[in-house]
């Protein structure tokens, strides 16, 4: 048996610009080195009160495998029980919201509307209307409403 | 699975259920839903509500727990309280630590501030992690801000300030936009096309969702992007008062850290408040479907600086949250569920609500059927309704729950409730706070140099929130509040820091006759999350402890000698490993005889993590102690007994993440002494001491 004193909880976090990174399996080493020091207890597994197959996700992340790291790990409420009883002091939940945050960034695709609209506004496509609807009355906004339902 | 009196309830709906199969309920007239709603829903429930009698709002109703609040006195007593040396000096503060809370302090950074973020318990526990449903922003095709101004008017019966509504629907695609390139992740199209649902009270399908993890996406996200940016985060430390100068701008906070009760003085140029709601204080003895730390601490603090409130009598209740077991009682069942097909049924079987009506109408038609005697009884004495869930499979088929309902199907599984052939137990709770602190378009309040985002601002939504409003709301005033704090914070140049407003509030009270109100802000709720499920014993002893007096909190350390005492005590007492830990964190038994420990308890409540009965060598040795369950909630981890045989080891005091540093260093430090001089004597002996069975019998200890 081996008695050992527990590495200083909770484990650090890597900080870093989600802008600047890469996704793939160096940016997660260079970020988290530890990984590698994973011994597969399946302790996390266990400890999970949202039943996340965390081993699965970490055994992933080692092989750089971000998006089924992300979508493995999604149900996390990052409540540290994996962290906490962890041997080797790994911090599970840290690399998991690492690998969703750079799925949702860089391997998703981009939503257009989204640009499209955002563009719209800012050009003060809205600006106008806007700020008649707020003057006008009650009853004019339900008349208006009642306009908009038998459109659709 | 249900005790044998709500079995027989059980039994007795299924027999009718083929039949209403197939009749439609049909939907209200107009004039029957005001006459329903005026007078069963709480909100116009007039014993409920009472008159504020002092402050800013004097006269405006609110209710009664928060009113009481709200005249309460101050945790700070200023005729004793020096200001003393600031302990942090920073550009902004922002109290919270949820959605709000943490897109101010990342728009307060990036527009050039030093930022402190304080929290009452950890970065990212908070409601907002909680939100299920989804996020409002018209950013289709076929939808523009003008429909979602003229939806969220309408929800809030035309009630909201406009210039706030405007705000509102103008930034939300400008939100999605930034939510996505922090790394958040949306439900989406193979082309990148957003996934939107539709709501109750939508005109366009508005709705972005993530599974139903929404609000827990964006609350990871934004806290990881906290941490990121080298924001100074305090946790567990709840503001016990705002601190204002000679100039009468406020000029920071007292913090209190709970864990170590020391309290830390905030010098802050501007001060953001984010810290959400009040479903905690159980108004009208509703339970809640809010998160732990929602004890309405910001209308506190902020009224007592003199800032103005809104709407705050108009309380959101979500028509369907369980009642059945008790641990789970005030969880949400969402709206999905009737949106299957699943019905609300009455004691004698009779469908009595459209399940298509608003959730108010339904709330006061769930309370009405109560009230008249046809509601089910639980053991606790609450009561509620059935929503007959094993409809939804009759309508679509076998394995239809499973697919759509997962985890609220596992988390009914693991209590031996199955939901494809058992109903649900259920009644309203509270959900959301509409109203709040009046803030302008940039969330500032109308006291100088505070801020206030999210919940706990109100207007926004006037006195009805919409789906999905809620999380477009944290975020838009979030940043504008952050954005506008640490503009202000660089042409602010603070005076002398004074207690006179709280002298000044004192007085009032006092003028007023108010001397018997409780101390407030309140910052921990009672203990559990419903007042029937607690006697009035409990509610006592669980209130935090500087209720009783008005004095400042405690700052000597504890006795070692009352150390051992009390864990001989904890440990002879014949109750499972996981009872004995809630015993020596948070003061929690169920038998109340536990004055003598309260030096020593801590304020954090039991996880249910386990591992005190994973460590547990008894356990261990006979497996059978825990064949009972495997579940792990702090209650079923109670089944698992140990009583007189505890082999005294400690581990489980030790493992325990929330029992206080004191006691376990005392442990390990008075281990070490022991097997020093063990050794030691051993040695005195002129013997070779044999390291091998020194170790073996260490471990053993």
């Amino acid at each position: 048996m081996v008695i050992e004193i527990k590495k200083k909880f909770p484990p650090e976090k890597a900080t870093y610009n989600v802008e600047n990174l890469t996704p793939s399996r160096e940016q997660l080493l260079v970020l988290y080195p530890d990984i590698t020091s994973c011994q597969g207890c399946n302790i996390c597994t266990k400890s999970c009160p949202q039943d996340i197959e965390v081993l699965r996700y970490m055994t992933a992340a080692l092989c750089g495998e971000i998006t089924e790291v992300a979508q493995r790990s999604f149900e996390c409420m990052m409540c540290r029980l994996c962290a906490a009883k962890c041997p080797a002091g790994l911090p599970p939940y840290y690399i998991a919201v690492l690998c969703r945050r750079l799925r949702g960034r860089y391997l998703l695709p981009r939503a257009q509307h989204l640009v499209a609209r955002v563009a719209e506004i800012e050009q003060g496509k809205f600006d106008a209307e806007l700020e008649d609807l707020k003057k006008i009355e009650e009853s004019e906004l339900r008349r208006c409403l009642r306009e908009l339902n038998t459109e659709a | 699975m249900y005790p044998p009196e709500l079995k027989q309830s059980v039994v007795q709906i299924q027999v009718g259920r083929d039949k209403r199969l197939k009749e439609d309920c049909p939907s209200l007239a107009e004039g029957d839903k005001t006459d329903l709603l005026e007078k069963y829903h709480p909100n116009y429930v007039v014993q409920g509500l009472r008159k504020i009698r002092v402050g800013p709002n004097k006269g405006m109703r609110a209710p009664k727990e928060l009113a009481d609040l709200l005249e309460g006195h101050s945790r700070v007593d200023p005729e004793v309280m020096e200001i003393g040396a600031v302990d942090y000096d920073v550009d902004v503060l922002v109290l919270g630590g949820g959605g709000a809370g943490a897109a101010a302090a990342i728009l307060a950074q990036e527009n050039g501030a030093n930022v402190l973020l304080a929290t009452k318990l950890r970065l990212c526990d908070a409601n907002t992690l909680i939100a299920q449903g989804g996020i409002q922003a018209a950013d289709k095709p076929d939808d523009s801000p003008i429909i979602h101004y003229l939806d969220t008017m309408r929800g809030g019966n035309f009630s909201n300030v406009p210039d706030l509504v405007e705000a509102l629907v103008r930034d939300a695609p400008a939100m999605i936009q930034w939510l996505e390139s922090l790394g958040c992740t949306f439900d989406k199209e193979a082309d990148g096309t957003m996934c939107t649902d539709g709501a109750e009270g939508l005109s366009r399908k508005r709705l972005h969702t993530a599974g139903d993890y929404i609000g827990a996406e964006i609350m990871r996200t934004l806290g990881d992007e906290v941490l990121n940016r080298g924001i100074t985060v305090l946790e567990y430390s709840p503001a016990l008062e705002l601190i204002m100068d000679d100039k009468g701008q406020v000029a920071g906070a007292l913090l209190m850290n709970l864990e170590t009760n020391e309290v830390s003085l905030v010098r802050a140029k501007t001060t953001v408040l984010a810290t959400g709601g009040g479903g905690q204080l159980y108004y009208q003895g509703f339970p809640s479907t809010n998160h732990y730390g929602a004890t309405a601490d910001g209308l506190v603090l902020a009224y007592r600086v003199g800032a103005e409130l809104l709407f705050i009598d108009t309380i959101q209740y979500y028509p369907t949250s369980v009642v059945y077991p008790k641990d789970m009682v005030g969880q949400l069942v969402m709206e999905k569920v009737r949106g299957l097909g699943a019905k609300l049924v009455n004691a004698r079987g009779e469908q009595f609500i459209c399940s298509r009506e608003t959730e108010d109408v339904v709330t006061a038609a769930i309370i009405r059927e109560c009230q008249r005697g046809l509601g089910v009884k639980t053991e606790t004495e609450m009561q509620g309704v059935w929503l007959d869930t094993p409809m939804i499979e009759l309508l679509h088929g076998a394995g239809t729950i499973q697919q759509n309902l997962a985890a609220m199907y596992l988390q009914f599984k693991r209590v031996d409730i199955d939901i494809t052939k058992e109903p649900i137990l259920v009644y309203p709770a509270l959900h959301y706070q509409n109203g709040g602190i009046k803030i302008d378009a940039q969330g500032a309040t109308t006291v100088a140099n505070l801020y206030a985002a999210g919940e706990v601002s109100g207007g926004v939504h006037g006195r009805n929130k919409l789906k999905g409003n809620a999380l477009l709301d944290i975020l838009v005033y979030g940043r504008r509040a952050g954005k506008a704090a640490a503009q202000r914070a660089r042409e602010t140049q603070l005076g002398k820091l004074t207690w006179e407003h709280v002298k000044r509030w004192q007085g009032k009270l006092k003028k007023a006759r108010l001397q018997k109100r409780p101390v407030s802000p309140q910052l921990l709720p009672d203990y559990a999350r419903h007042s029937k499920v607690m006697t009035p014993d409990w509610q006592r002893r669980y209130r935090f402890e500087l209720r009783k007096e008005r004095v400042l909190p405690r700052l000597q350390p504890v006795d070692t000698k009352y150390i051992e005492v009390i864990l001989n005590n904890i440990l002879d007492a014949k109750v499972p490993p996981v009872a004995r830990m809630r015993l020596l964190s948070s003061g929690f038994s169920t038998d109340h005889k536990l004055d003598i420990m309260e030096d020593v308890t801590g304020s954090r409540t039991c996880l249910g993590c386990g591992n005190c009965n994973d460590i547990c060598p008894l356990i261990a040795r006979e497996p059978s102690r825990r064949e009972r369950t495997e579940e792990r909630t702090s209650m079923a981890l109670e089944t698992i007994l140990v009583g007189e045989d505890c082999d005294r080891c400690q581990a489980c005091v030790l493992v325990c993440p929330q029992v206080n540093v004191t006691i376990k260093q005392y442990i390990v430090n008075r281990r070490a002494v022991e097997t020093m001089s063990r050794l030691d004597s051993r040695i005195g002996d002129d013997q070779t001491p044999d390291l091998d069975l020194f170790v073996e019998e260490t471990i053993a200890l």
